[in-house]
């Protein structure tokens, strides 16, 4: 297999990513407004309740958030709701890489650009701001991959969603009803490990605690045993939304329509 | 003066006419769009469902209270984005590829037609679903909030706090005639607008001054709701709420005609 084919839709969309500038000022702004906000609001809840953790724990647990989903948080409605509004989707479909790889190749540059662009700021900063120790080196290592597999994962539920857009024809209330989903259950919002007792199973029987909630908690010095379980989990989901995302790709082919212009 | 309103307004009927049957040719759009705004409204409901499984009180306010305080900016923004979306996309749509221009051509106001151009009707859902929600919660508290001075009240908070919104956006979007697209700054402010979500008493006093001012978002919802909600700790922004939406709006439209002058076309 020749690799430098896939590799060269990443660093297209690796230096596409990179001409949108205020793109990336505008999240490091929004990243920043998010941790200021919710730091006056666990400091109201931290001064008002019995919380079993500490604030400085919380807004670790945000600030890796922020991280993570900088990165991870990839959406594929955009790449495919494009091309079919304009109906260059024939173009890709020509090519002799499918439309998955090349979606995911895509997707992959604009992950190692957030990560350098957005994401490791962000880090500095709250690295700054909140001041909690570095993990130790090998919770690093895991944590890459962990962020990795989150990448993977959300690439393949985002992929499989992308596919209504087939039938729908409108890319952005797809997107846009995903990311409220996602973000709500991932630990993006709320920090999973406060959620009430009758409350965690429901959260650990859906995918979305893998995408965000998995990795912070490796960053958070999680011991090797829960690390490879975490792993696992992640594993396991992007395992299933393979699965589905083949599955409904090979059903979207059929619906395909070329929008001429 | 009174012509050229009576103008506009008929023109208005036509053009919400208009876009009202556009429903009916797109309606896996106006439907996806519903489906969009119920996730966004039960995730953030979940969210304020969440913080409350910690406590009881945030800084004296009951969850129910705050699902006044959110439903009540919900109901703003989405009177926002009922009328006055398209602003958003002022630089992306009409200035950089120079179709600003048409807009001069015709005898009517610039701003207007750019307003009336655009209803996003899918967010009549969230009006409708906010209001029930501030009903309900309104009922869930034992002190009554649905009295007649309260409704008055709104019926003029409400309007006010909308130029508030818009007067903010507008400012935004004329900053497209310097800087071109405008889509990314215009949604900054959705984050600002965030922080009106909780009481104000939890910010530091420097926040707290630049929401009244700068960034006045705290008339957007948090004042509105707190007078009906029977709060008389900020009883001047709650009479201010009432008159600082036209006074904004009138500023910034100021502001929109001194960057109107300097638009150039691209002459494409």
């Amino acid at each position: 297999m020749n690799l430098r084919k896939y590799f060269g839709f990443s660093r297209v969309s690796f230096r596409e990513s990179a001409v949108y500038r205020v793109d990336v000022l505008t999240s490091l702004i929004s990243s920043g407004l998010f941790l200021v906000l919710y730091y006056f609001v666990w400091s109201a809840i931290a001064s008002a309740g019995e919380l079993n953790s500490s604030l400085g724990e919380i807004m670790i647990y945000f600030v890796i958030g922020q991280v993570v989903t900088n990165t991870v948080f990839v959406n594929v409605e955009k790449f495919v709701g494009e091309r079919i509004r304009r109906g260059t989707i024939v173009n890709e479909l020509k090519r002799p890489i499918g439309l998955f790889s090349q979606a995911y190749f895509d997707q992959l540059g604009s992950i190692v650009f957030n990560f350098v662009s957005k994401s490791l700021p962000i880090a500095l900063l709250g690295f700054y701001i909140v001041d909690f120790a570095l993990p130790s080196l090998y919770n690093l290592i895991i944590f890459s991959l962990s962020l990795f597999l989150g990448f993977n994962l959300v690439f393949l539920f985002s992929f499989s969603t992308s596919m209504l857009i087939f039938w729908t024809k409108v890319e952005w209330s797809v997107r846009g009803t995903r990311n409220h989903i996602q973000k709500i259950l991932s630990g993006t919002l709320f920090p999973l490990f406060l959620l009430p007792d009758y409350l965690k199973p429901f959260f650990n029987l859906l995918p979305f605690q893998a995408m965000v909630d998995g990795p912070i908690r490796i960053f958070m010095g999680l011991g090797l045993e829960q690390s490879v379980m975490v792993l696992l989990n992640q594993i396991v989901w992007c395992l299933i939304f393979l699965v589905v995302s083949r599955l409904s790709w090979r059903k979207a082919k059929n619906k395909l329509t070329v929008q001429g212009g | 003066m009174l012509e050229s309103a009576k103008k506009h307004l008929r023109i208005y009927q036509k053009f919400f006419l208009m876009y009202f049957k556009t429903i009916l040719v797109y309606k896996t759009d106006f439907l996806l769009g519903v489906v969009n705004q119920v996730f966004s409204f039960v995730s953030s409901l979940a969210l304020i469902a969440l913080i409350f499984t910690q406590i009881d009180y945030i800084n004296g306010w009951s969850f129910y209270e705050l699902v006044i305080v959110y439903g009540i900016g919900r109901m703003v923004i989405y009177g926002f984005h009922l009328f006055c979306f398209n602003i958003v996309f002022l630089g992306e749509a009409y200035i950089i590829n120079g179709k600003l221009d048409r807009l001069f051509l015709r005898p009517l106001n610039i701003l207007f037609q750019v307003f009336a151009s655009r209803v996003n009707f899918h967010n009549l859902s969230d009006i409708l679903a906010s209001t029930i929600m501030v009903l309900y919660a309104s009922y869930q508290i034992q002190v009554s909030v649905i009295t007649l001075p309260n409704i008055l009240y709104l019926l003029m908070a409400i309007p006010s706090a909308i130029m508030v919104v818009a007067a903010v956006i507008l400012v935004f979007a004329t900053m497209g005639f310097w800087i071109g697209p405008t889509k990314s700054l215009v949604n900054l402010f959705w984050k600002f607008r965030r922080f009106g979500r909780f009481p104000y008493g939890i910010y530091s006093l420097p926040l707290r001054v630049f929401f009244v001012t700068a960034m006045p978002i705290m008339f957007v919802s948090f004042f509105p709701a707190s007078f009906i909600l029977n709060r008389p700790e900020w009883v001047e922004y709650q009479a201010l709420t009432l008159f600082i939406g036209p006074l904004l709006f009138l500023l910034a439209y100021r502001f929109w005609l001194y960057g109107l002058s300097k638009y150039s076309s691209t002459g494409s």
